[in-house]
């Protein structure tokens, strides 16, 4: 775990965009993890602790989306399709920076992060978790609950579109 | 073509993950801390939560023991039990049921005094003709 939890705190700040929510999901994970599967041998923990650790950030994405419904619904606000925008998605965002720009600034990974940003949840998932956390296929589809099929799927759109948006300033 | 693609794919991969890894090595001081917490919050956790057969290995075979004796004990008091209840049961099938089953039994049970009284008077009129007959050489 302790190899772990660092790059699982940035995986879920990456799927979040919030450092406490972050922390709380993986602080929520790890103790359901030693309640349920403390016994299970020491090989299966980090599938099961991003199973787990998924789920929890679901959770809070499910959080935000009713919390932003029930403030947007009280303030009046409809587009022209009579859905109410989300005020998370619609409020400038301060740090959001043109990848290239953020490559110039020698920041990669904020680059990464501002690309990752436009992605489908899944296929940002299949991303954090093959490519970044570095979990194979199987533990990937096992961590996401889905097949290994859908996560081949997912992460090949995700990396084609992660190049086609960072391709000049990667290049 | 392919192998272009695939060399521009694991480029593309290698760098994200030398972008990642050095994010996380510089991962503030504070949260690493609230990390390591957590951990150790969560070891609590899982060492509270032990089963007892793993905490003490002993447990196990003594509670099997235990529920073996209780089972044999409770089917041994059980049979005792039936034992002693088939015996009376059977007695009274042979006898008393016949009586309960039977109407007229059940009367002559209801006028059972009467029928000591009427014993009684018969017995009491057959006294004087079997008086000693030392009686009749007195008359």
């Amino acid at each position: 775990m302790a190899g772990v939890e660092r790059r699982a705190f940035r995986i879920a700040q990456l799927a979040l965009r919030d450092t406490d929510d972050a922390l709380d999901a993986v602080q929520e994970a790890m103790l359901q993890l030693a309640r349920r599967y403390a016994q299970r041998p020491e090989q299966e923990w980090p599938p099961l602790f991003y199973r787990i650790l998924q789920s929890r950030v679901r959770d809070c994405q499910r959080r935000r989306k009713v919390r932003n419904r029930v403030m947007s619904f009280f303030s009046g606000q409809r587009d022209e399709d009579g859905e109410a925008p989300d005020p998370i998605e619609s409020a400038p965002d301060p740090h959001q920076v043109d990848p290239a720009d953020q490559v110039v600034q020698g920041s990669a990974m904020q680059a990464l992060e501002a690309a990752m940003e436009s992605l489908p949840a899944r296929q940002r998932e299949a991303f954090l978790l093959r490519i970044l956390e570095g979990l194979d296929v199987a533990e990937t589809a096992r961590a996401m609950g889905c097949s290994e099929g859908s996560v081949k799927t997912h992460l090949s759109r995700a990396m084609h579109s992660l190049r086609e948006m960072l391709k000049e300033h990667w290049s | 073509m392919n192998n272009s693609h695939a060399d521009h794919d694991s480029e593309f991969v290698e760098r994200s993950r030398r972008a990642f890894a050095a994010s996380v090595a510089s991962l503030d001081e504070a949260i690493a801390l609230r990390l390591r917490q957590a951990r150790q919050r969560a070891l609590a956790e899982a060492g509270r939560r032990q089963p007892v057969w793993r905490a003490h290995p002993w447990a196990l075979p003594v509670g099997a023991a235990a529920v073996v004796c209780a089972a044999v004990i409770g089917s041994l008091v059980y049979s005792n039990q039936d034992q002693q209840m088939a015996v009376p049961f059977a007695a009274a099938s042979n006898n008393d049921m016949a009586i309960v089953l039977s109407t007229d039994n059940l009367d002559m049970y209801a006028d059972m005094d009467f029928y000591r009284w009427l014993q009684a008077q018969q017995q009491n009129q057959n006294q004087p003709a079997q008086e000693p007959p030392g009686n009749d050489d007195n008359g």
